[in-house]
């Protein structure tokens, strides 16, 4: 429950920041240092495997360079574990929602569509019973189609995932019964 | 849900109930005395002088409450509707409106004074939820409890051009507000049943999401002129799944994001 779900409710958006301790915030830009977190859906279901076979993207010059300026701008508070021959790159850090912090490691795909968002250690303390998870556990916090490799970089999943984390936490307030409306498709009245 | 508001909302009715035929001292006996009906930046209108502007009307109505001033005795009527009226006047404040009229069983209030007709429906919608729920679900038992009659409440809103225009003479004068939209709410609160909002066109054409909306059962209004017949909707609105969006701080915040709601002059 927010002000941004009841305006949801009519259709607006309210825009949505991300500081650098993985805190979201609606409306205004809190900081000049504050990431705005561009538009997403939740979901859930069976998460989309990934295509291995594809070239290996990390690899080529300055693949993370951009990536990497983001990370330290806006989520310090993540480390890289940097891809090789094998595996593409991951990220692990926390998100601090204002009420708890949770732990969750960004991991890169081969085909270089929608990160994994894997939650670990306190991250995942999760209820059995939450929405908008992956049946394999990961957290579902936008859709393939809401991913663009060639815009977007981890920093953005970071964001997405910081959302997701500050939904979770209205859900647990509600008494586990209502998923903030801002964050998925409206329901018809 | 507003719980914090909805609380207040009845604390101040019942609160004005109970110290009914007890006169403010510092409140009485001023000449032309105003209820503070009166929208501040159009406070400086004079006689004869209009500005046009585009607001949400929204007519919050104590149904039945004919029958029930018949029935019972005038001043115990007077004292109720005075009291929700009061508690009506703090929800719409609250969610950045204005009360421009009141009248015995009901009030006019208007939401932003602007071109920005997302935040004036949302807030007007959100006080009128507000407003039903809190005289449905706490003042209502409150009365109960009493041995009170309870209070039916409903609403009728729109949105579009209103025009502010000091009117009277010299001696009795006040800013009354003219225009369809604001005609057309009162339209809207007499097709409502108790506990509906029903909204005009005007007001349905702010929501960029239309699933909160059903044609109201009511045949469209037509307007005709030299021949040509046009068509004006009413809806059902439902407020209840944005009263469950809603949450205690929703207001100041909205308040906060939107200064241009209130004009800043709050």
């Amino acid at each position: 429950m927010s002000l941004a779900s009841a305006m949801k409710y009519h259709g607006m958006t309210l825009d949505r920041w991300m500081d650098s301790t993985g805190k979201v915030h609606h409306g205004a830009r809190p900081t000049a240092a504050a990431m705005p977190l561009a538009s997403h859906t939740f979901h859930a279901g069976e998460e989309a495997t990934d295509d291995t076979k594809q070239p290996k993207w990390w690899l080529e010059e300055d693949a993370m360079t951009r990536e990497r300026e983001q990370m330290r701008t806006w989520c310090p508070q993540f480390t890289e574990f940097p891809g090789n021959d094998e595996q593409p790159p991951m990220w692990h850090g926390t998100i601090n929602t204002g009420m708890t912090t949770f732990s969750v490691a960004i991991v890169h795909r081969v085909d270089h569509g929608l990160p994994f968002i894997v939650p670990i250690g306190e991250g995942t303390r999760l209820r059995k019973s939450t929405p908008h998870r992956y049946v394999n556990g990961n957290l579902c916090v936008a859709s393939a189609e809401d991913w663009d490799p060639t815009e977007h970089t981890a920093a953005i999943a970071v964001g997405w995932a910081a959302h997701w984390f500050s939904c979770y936490i209205d859900w647990l307030f509600s008494g586990c019964k209502t998923w903030p409306l801002e964050s998925h498709a409206q329901q018809a009245a | 849900m507003p719980e914090a508001i909805s609380t207040v909302f009845t604390n101040r009715v019942l609160k004005s109930f109970d110290s009914r035929n007890q006169v403010l001292a510092h409140e009485s006996l001023r000449p032309n005395y105003d209820i503070r009906a009166s929208h501040p930046d159009f406070a400086d209108l004079r006689l004869g002088e209009r500005r046009t502007t585009e607001l949400a009307s929204v007519f919050l109505d104590l149904r039945q409450f004919t029958s029930r001033s018949f029935w019972d005795a005038p001043e115990e009527a007077a004292d109720l509707a005075n009291a929700v009226l009061s508690g009506f006047t703090y929800v719409v404040e609250t969610f950045g409106g204005y009360v421009i009229g009141l009248r015995g069983d009901g009030l006019l209030a208007t939401f932003g004074t602007g071109d920005n007709g997302e935040i004036s429906t949302f807030a007007a919608a959100a006080a009128c939820a507000v407003s039903l729920n809190a005289v449905q679900t706490q003042l209502n038992p409150e009365l109960e409890r009493r041995g009170i009659q309870t209070v039916q409440v409903r609403a009728g809103a729109d949105y579009g051009p209103a025009v502010f225009m000091r009117t009277g003479t010299a001696q009795s004068n006040e800013v009354n507000v003219v225009g369809f939209p604001t005609n057309f709410a009162a339209k809207c609160e007499k097709k409502a049943l108790s506990w509906e909002v029903v909204v005009g066109e005007g007001f349905a054409n702010e929501l960029k999401d239309k699933s909160s909306l059903s044609k109201h059962t009511s045949p469209p209004t037509s307007y005709t002129r030299e021949g040509e017949t046009q068509f004006y909707h009413a809806y059902d609105y439902a407020w209840r799944p944005l009263l469950k969006e809603l949450d205690a701080g929703s207001a100041d915040e909205l308040r906060q994001l939107y200064p241009e709601l209130t004009g800043g002059q709050r």
